[in-house]
């Protein structure tokens, strides 16, 4: 019971944050800018964001949507910086994603098929198609908040939904043909 | 070739829900777009979950918790003195000035402007000088003043004196026409 009372250390609110939401924020990271190497960057970045505000995530909800929205402003900020549209092949995405040296083949062979299918998914997507999706998927937010966040209104962001959906969706009816 | 779903609100909302409610119901159009976005969500994830979460935490510990803080240290306090001394200087110089304001209001309000004239003791024909005034001051439109005083005087004085001189010239006729009745009695 004592151990309940105990107010949360610093170090161990890092730590955390990091275990519940690093995956979450680097595969909405990821899903966006498609550069492991760029999105560890990010990441990093919006961890001590999010450390350095973190007085007030309360007002935006939960820590995890409170997360991504920071994701999702440096990337726009990262994009707007390099201004060019971050988008690279297959062999290249092969080339800067970090493996594993302990990896065994099977693992990956799976790793290998998973970047293939993410790579043919997000192919398939807009920008913001995948933003709003993205967001729905790793945050759950209702899509007034998405569409806040992404400063549209709200039927543009349910049409990025929609669009995004029906691309997907012929994306799977292609794979199983 | 439609690029849209045909899917109300309420049916994106479930289509995109990671949980859905035990009494969902889905329809095909509903669960197809679902099935779309949870595998677009699966791979994003399966993708990023292989990173090194131990050598991020250590990187954010390093940039968060041991960065040097942030403190107020008591440094000593950086004086500019010349705009003090410059204001001093001036709040001096106004205090001096309200001082000699306020003395010389003073001095003027104890120094009536009088005038003292009395007939015996100026006497027909003399004439006043400013010097005579008592009390005597030194502005300009005072000495006028007195000057001006002084010489309505001397008029005064004058006109009092012919004024006697009538009456003489009044008393001697009558005198001589008393002579002459008499002389003609």
């Amino acid at each position: 019971m004592a151990a309940y009372d105990q107010p949360e250390t610093p170090s161990d609110r890092l730590a955390r944050w990091v275990r519940d939401h690093a995956p979450t924020v680097r595969g909405y990271l990821l899903g966006l800018v498609r550069r492991p190497d760029l999105a560890d960057d990010l990441l990093q970045e919006v961890f001590q964001r999010a450390w350095q505000a973190r007085d007030r995530y309360e007002d935006r909800g939960t820590e995890r949507a409170f997360l991504l929205c920071i994701a999702d402003r440096l990337v726009i900020d990262n994009s707007r910086r390099s201004r060019r549209e971050i988008n690279i092949g297959d062999a290249t995405w092969h080339e800067v994603e970090p493996t594993a040296d302990d990896d065994s083949p099977l693992d990956e062979l799976h790793t290998a098929e998973t970047n293939q299918e993410l790579t043919t998914a997000l192919d398939r997507l807009t920008f913001n198609q995948r933003r709003v999706l993205l967001l729905r998927y790793f945050s759950d937010m209702t899509f007034e908040d998405i569409a806040t966040e992404l400063q549209c209104p709200l039927g543009t962001a349910l049409s990025h939904c929609r669009r995004g959906l029906a691309a997907m969706k012929k994306l799977l009816t292609t794979n199983e043909h | 070739m439609n690029d849209n779903l045909p899917l109300t609100d309420n049916q994106l909302c479930l289509a995109t829900s990671r949980s859905l409610p035990a009494d969902a119901h889905l329809d095909s159009d509903t669960a197809a777009a679902r099935e779309s976005f949870l595998s677009l969500g699966t791979a994003t994830e399966s993708a990023a979950s292989r990173f090194d979460e131990a050598a991020l935490l250590a990187r954010l510990q390093q940039s968060c918790l041991q960065s040097p803080a942030v403190t107020l240290k008591p440094t000593e306090p950086k004086r500019d003195w010349l705009p003090l001394v410059l204001s001093g200087t001036l709040a001096l110089a106004a205090l001096i000035a309200i001082v000699r304001i306020a003395t010389d209001s003073n001095s003027a309000e104890q120094e009536v402007a009088t005038v003292t004239w009395s007939p015996s003791a100026g006497g027909a024909g003399t004439v006043l000088t400013p010097a005579q005034l008592t009390p005597a001051w030194n502005d300009a439109i005072d000495d006028e003043i007195a000057i001006a005083s002084a010489t309505l005087q001397q008029y005064s004085t004058r006109n009092h004196s012919f004024d006697g001189s009538l009456l003489n010239i009044n008393d001697r006729l009558e005198a001589l026409s008393q002579e002459l009745s008499n002389e003609t009695l």
